[in-house]
């Protein structure tokens, strides 16, 4: 579904991302793991079309969409769920979700009811009149999901979604993540939760400094003690957590 | 006590242009952080243009309205696309330093379109006038205060309930959150370009229909006015825009009042001196403070 060959980002002089390649199957929930500055956000904002690449060639459902603007990948049906979230605060949580189907929206803005809404996001469903700001930091996490799937997107990127939630939230945020591939929607996710996102993800990127080291199945990572060890440190998944 | 009456309707129904100049003002800086200097002249410019049709052909009021609108329209996203599009968005003093070299570009256009120092502008209104008890309404003024009314009530329900005016309030409260939800933010900023123009086409036709007069001073005098109506209320509120255009028409009504014709414009800067001491972000500008504190930050 999503192809990516030799992909390099720099900012100025800095290489952030070193001809990076890597795939993403449709149904799948694909993870690229990498400490801080490793150059995963730079990944997805080059796949979104918020940066645009050096080099290297990104393919979506065959057609090449390496350097478009942001607007015309969402239109293809990628959206990203961007890093520390970033929604509008003073806008309510329904104007949100309205700016996030905006590339389907008919010129008058309709205001419906959401049914599904509170099937996925029962804790959103009571506030939608509540500026975003407002939203504890759970709420805003899902608020954020919700405000890309709006787009009605076949794949969402998202860039640490359990970023700065409590073990019991991220879960939720996981069991969500779950949820919406059973859906049929395919992932594309960036974290540095080791342990959880191998348990969640069919398949794995490591990215360091720019460039992939390791990369396969998730049970196959999970068993390699050489990356634990070499990357993470000895308590590996803890240390790698609380690194951020 | 019914002069004091008569000063401050006076004062509101002008001070209604000021708060569509006030809008222009803030929408723009909303959007983009940045003050467009340019804002005034190329409304003047329109205006020019109007005014060129009307002295050559002896157009109909209504073809001058129209003209005034498109090329204030046009100027706006010359503007745009030279001096906002052109420079990256962090250059902000780049961007602010070349609004202000297209506002002596445009003006000097308009000079040389019609060079004399004063020309006719036509009048739209009704001239007539009446009266509700002791007060009198000149039906100039009232036509400019419905006018006005009309433009701010088709904002609100532009900006509260359209695809575009969410897209606008998106990107005002963050262009980058706004591209990753497939908003094209550069779109947008153009849009708000013309849509401010057009605003501020229609103010400063209403303005110089009243005065019935058209002058090079303009583009000055309408920066100006827009330019402390925004403090005055506070940057990048809407409400506090309209809020700051009427009370900026209302204490220069009194000023000429009760001090005279020269203490009209001395006044303005008087308040807008006393409020940036006492209250730097404006009447409404406390919710916006912290977006403000940002944009200061930028600049
Ligand atoms: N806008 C920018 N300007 C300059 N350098 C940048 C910019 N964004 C990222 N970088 C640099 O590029 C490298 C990769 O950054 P990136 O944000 O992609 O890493 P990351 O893996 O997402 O990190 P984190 O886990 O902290 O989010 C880092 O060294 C960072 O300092
Ligand atoms: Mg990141």
């Amino acid at each position: 579904m999503l192809e990516v060959r030799g992909l390099r980002v720099s900012y100025g002089g800095l290489r952030a991302v070193d001809g990076v390649s890597l795939e993403v199957r449709a149904g799948e929930i694909v993870s690229i793991i990498g400490m801080n500055g490793a150059g995963k956000t730079s990944i997805l904002n080059a796949v979104s079309g918020i940066r645009s690449p050096d080099e290297g060639e990104i393919r979506f459902e065959g057609e090449s969409i390496g350097g478009l603007p942001a607007h015309a990948v969402v239109a293809r049906g990628i959206v990203q769920v961007p890093e520390g979230r970033l929604l509008f605060g003073t806008l309510s949580v329904e104007e949100n979700l309205l700016a996030g189907a905006h590339r389907r929206s008919p010129f008058v803005l309709r205001r419906r009811p959401r049914a599904d809404l509170r099937r996925l996001f029962p804790a959103l469903a009571d506030k939608l009149h509540r500026p975003a700001a407002s939203l504890s930091g759970g709420e805003a996490q899902m608020l954020a999901l919700a405000r890309g799937l709006e787009s009605e997107p076949r794949l969402l990127l998202l860039d640490e979604p359990s970023l700065g939630l409590s073990p019991k939230l991220s879960e939720g945020v996981f069991t969500l993540i779950r949820r919406l591939r059973d859906r049929g929607l395919t992932l594309l996710l960036v974290e540095q939760n080791l342990r959880r996102t191998l348990a969640l993800a069919d398949r794995a990127y490591v990215l360091e400094s720019g460039r992939i080291v390791s990369s396969g199945s998730a049970a196959a990572l999970e068993s390699d003690h050489r990356l634990l060890s070499d990357y993470l440190g000895t308590s590996a998944p803890a240390a790698f957590h609380s690194a951020k | 006590m019914i002069d004091f009456v008569q000063n401050t309707v006076d004062g509101i129904m002008f001070g209604s242009s000021y708060a569509l100049l006030a809008i222009g003002f803030t929408i723009v800086f909303g959007v983009l952080r940045r003050i467009n200097l340019a804002f005034g002249a190329s409304i003047m410019l329109g205006a020019y243009a109007g005014t060129w049709l009307h002295v050559h052909y002896q157009v109909n009021v209504l073809v001058v309205a129209l003209t005034t609108l498109v090329c204030t329209v046009l100027a706006g996203i010359y503007v745009e696309r030279l001096c906002f599009r052109a420079i990256r968005r962090d250059a902000a003093l780049a961007s602010m330093v070349s609004s202000f070299v297209i506002w002596m570009q445009l003006e000097e256009a308009a000079v040389h379109l019609l060079p004399e120092r004063t020309y006719a502008f036509p009048s739209f209104f009704v001239a007539g006038s009446f009266e509700l008890g002791p007060f009198l309404f000149r039906g100039e003024q009232t036509t400019m205060l419905v006018l006005a009314a009309l433009m701010v009530g088709a904002l609100h329900l532009l900006l509260r309930h359209t695809r575009f005016g969410l897209a606008l309030r998106a990107v005002s409260e963050s262009p980058r959150a706004a591209a990753y939800m497939g908003i094209d933010t550069a779109w947008v900023m153009l849009c708000a370009f013309a849509l401010v123009s057009l605003v501020g086409g229609v103010a400063g036709f209403a303005i110089l229909a009243t005065d019935e007069q058209i002058t090079p001073f303009f583009g000055l005098w309408a920066t100006f006015k827009g330019l402390i109506a925004m403090m005055l209320g506070g940057m990048g509120s809407l409400p506090g825009a309209v809020l700051g255009g009427l009370l900026l028409g209302v204490i220069e009504a009194h000023a000429q009042w009760y001090l005279g014709n020269e203490y009209k414009d001395l006044s303005a800067y008087l308040l807008l001196f006393a409020m940036l001491v006492l209250r730097p972000g404006g009447i409404l500008g406390q919710r916006i403070h912290g977006r403000e504190a940002l944009a200061f930050r930028r600049v």
